[in-house]
């Protein structure tokens, strides 16, 4: 569904991603593990064609993406809930919902309550409150917003940047558990985080990332048990 | 005339110039909110609706139908002046895309002086009648034209903004211009609307106006600062500070001007200038921290 083939994305002079290759089935949830300035965001911004990638393709099915603008890339399919939610904290939540279907308002008008309908239901959090300011509500809502606004754009590929960041775990728990239900609806999913071992939980395929290079690629369930993975990532001590 | 009608009386004409300053300062702060630009060519928007409508009018269109085609046209203009002057300097920073268009705003001024050379043209007012007594003060009707336009014109504003799918696209660019890229929102194209938009706001001015101060090329300078004024008064980023910066501008002005001399009208609008940018510069009604259209 998604391919990422030998991408190298500079800022500036300096090169943050080195020869990323990675894919994502449909249906799948793939999660990328690093830590803070491995060059996670700089990945999903490249494939969302927010950074444009020095060499190297990213394709969708058999659109490649990489090199087009934005806008074309969510019509394409692939949607960005950014990192920090970055939801329009002065627009109601309605409003975010509406606006994250930007691209199809035109031409899918008519379905447009009936999926907001269906994000109310997977977000109960957000019913009833349709016309409160998005600012006002608390991290964990807000992530839940910006999710639901990237889910109204109706992607073919969802990715999420660090979802859990700044949560408190049992709202972290109440997100990743969402993002389970989520795939089982058929929604396909790639996900960034530092939070390496709920990421792990649900994902089903994951690659670690070092530096700006793929490390390590393999199953979830492998690398929960992985050494190496267990000593860097989910605070384990080496046994002796 | 006693001292609460002459009052009156400036009020009275203080709130039809500052009608136009709003509608001016609107159209600065709806282009700075969507592009990060400070639009110095706004005054010759105004100009140009006036310029247009003066010279339809004159082929003898009937005034309801030139009003809408003088509209239309400087939408036209502007959106053509986005499209090859602003776009294609995109990547330029802020400060030179304002630089950008104060040499626009030269240029627009020197083609008109072109075409419609340097004497003034007079348009008549839109409905005939001798000045309305209010209270001991007169207005004449044009007056209220310009009044109405501006109630009308702002509360459309408001309803665009408040209730359409495109003024809240437009919003979320201001609000968070990174997201609004990434729901698909093409902010070229929300860049051309507010300029286009703007323009509507400053050829409705220019027109409104038209009747009251004559018509020349050059019209658009004054305006326009004054417009800027406004806009700065308003904290330069809000909608309803900009209305009532330009009211406030225009009441202080003709206070200004019928109580101590005519000769400092002008002046005023300066002064209040430095000293909003001196004293506070958020504006006075700025809310420094949360941006709103
Ligand atoms: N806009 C930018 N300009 C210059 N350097 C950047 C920019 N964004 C990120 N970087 C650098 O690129 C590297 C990767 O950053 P990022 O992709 O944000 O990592 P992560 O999301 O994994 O924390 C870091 O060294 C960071 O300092
Ligand atoms: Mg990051």
């Amino acid at each position: 569904m998604l391919k990422v083939v030998k991408i190298e994305t500079y800022h500036g002079r300096i090169k943050v991603l080195n020869n990323v290759s990675l894919d994502v089935e449909k249906g799948e949830i793939v999660t990328i593990i690093g830590a803070n300035g491995a060059g996670k965001t700089t990945l999903l911004s490249t494939i969302a064609g927010i950074h444009r990638p020095k060499s190297g393709q990213v394709y969708l099915g058999t659109i490649q993406t990489s090199c087009m603008p934005v806008q074309n890339v969510v019509k394409a399919g692939i949607s960005l809930v950014p990192e920090h939610r970055e939801v329009f904290d002065s627009l109601s939540i309605i409003d975010n919902l509406k606006l994250g279907a930007y691209h199809r308002y035109k031409t899918d008008k008519k379905s447009i309550n009936d999926d907001i309908e269906n994000i109310l239901s997977l977000f109960p959090a957000l019913r009833g409150r349709e016309s409160q300011l998005a600012g006002t509500l608390s991290g964990g809502e807000q992530q839940m917003l910006a999710i639901g606004r990237g889910l109204m754009a109706k992607p073919k590929v969802l990715l999420l940047d660090e979802p859990s960041l700044g949560l408190a775990p049992l709202v972290v728990k109440e997100i990743f558990d969402i993002l389970v239900n989520l795939k089982k609806r058929g929604t396909t999913i790639l996900m960034v985080e530092q939070n390496a071992k709920a990421a792990l939980k649900v994902a089903d395929r994951a690659y670690i990332i070092e530096r700006g290079q793929i490390s390590l690629a393999g199953r979830a369930r492998d690398m929960l048990q992985d050494a190496r993975v267990q000593s860097a990532y989910l605070g384990a001590r080496l046994h002796a | 005339m006693s001292l609460s009608s002459e009052l009156l009386q400036y009020l009275l004409s203080g709130l039809t110039m500052g009608g136009i300053y709003a509608l001016v300062a609107l159209g600065f702060v709806i282009i700075h909110n969507v592009t990060g630009i400070i639009n110095f060519a706004q005054g010759e928007f105004v100009m140009l609706g006036a310029m247009f409508m003066v010279t339809l009018v004159n082929a003898g269109v009937p005034a309801a139908g030139a009003l809408v085609i003088a509209v239309i046209l400087v939408m036209i203009v502007v959106g053509l002046i986005e499209f090859g002057a602003i776009r294609t300097a995109k990547k330029a920073s802020p400060l030179t895309l304002v630089i950008i268009t104060i040499g626009l705003s030269t240029a627009i001024k020197g083609i008109a002086l072109l075409i419609w050379g340097t004497n003034p043209y007079k348009l008549e007012p839109f409905t005939k009648g001798g000045p309305i007594h209010i209270g001991g003060a007169t207005i004449i009707p044009q007056s209220l034209w310009v009044i109405g336009t501006t109630v009308l014109v702002l509360a459309l504003t408001f309803f665009i903004f408040e209730y359409t799918y495109w003024g809240k696209a437009l919003r979320a660019c201001v609000v968070n211009k990174f997201a609004a890229r990434l729901m698909g929102i093409n902010p070229q194209r929300m860049s051309l609307l507010a300029f286009v938009f703007s323009a509507a706001l400053a050829a409705l001015a220019g027109i409104v106006i038209a009747p009251i101060t004559y018509v020349t090329y050059d019209m658009g300078l004054m305006l326009g600062l004054k417009g800027f004024v406004a806009a700065v008064l308003g904290g330069l980023s809000s909608t309803p500070g900009a209305v009532i910066g330009g009211l406030a501008l225009g009441i202080m002005e003709s206070m200004g001007a019928g109580l101590l001399s005519s000769g400092y009208k002008d002046g005023i609008a300066f002064i209040i200038l430095l000293l909003v940018l001196f004293l506070k510069p958020g504006g006075l009604f700025g809310t420094s921290g949360t941006k709103r259209v």
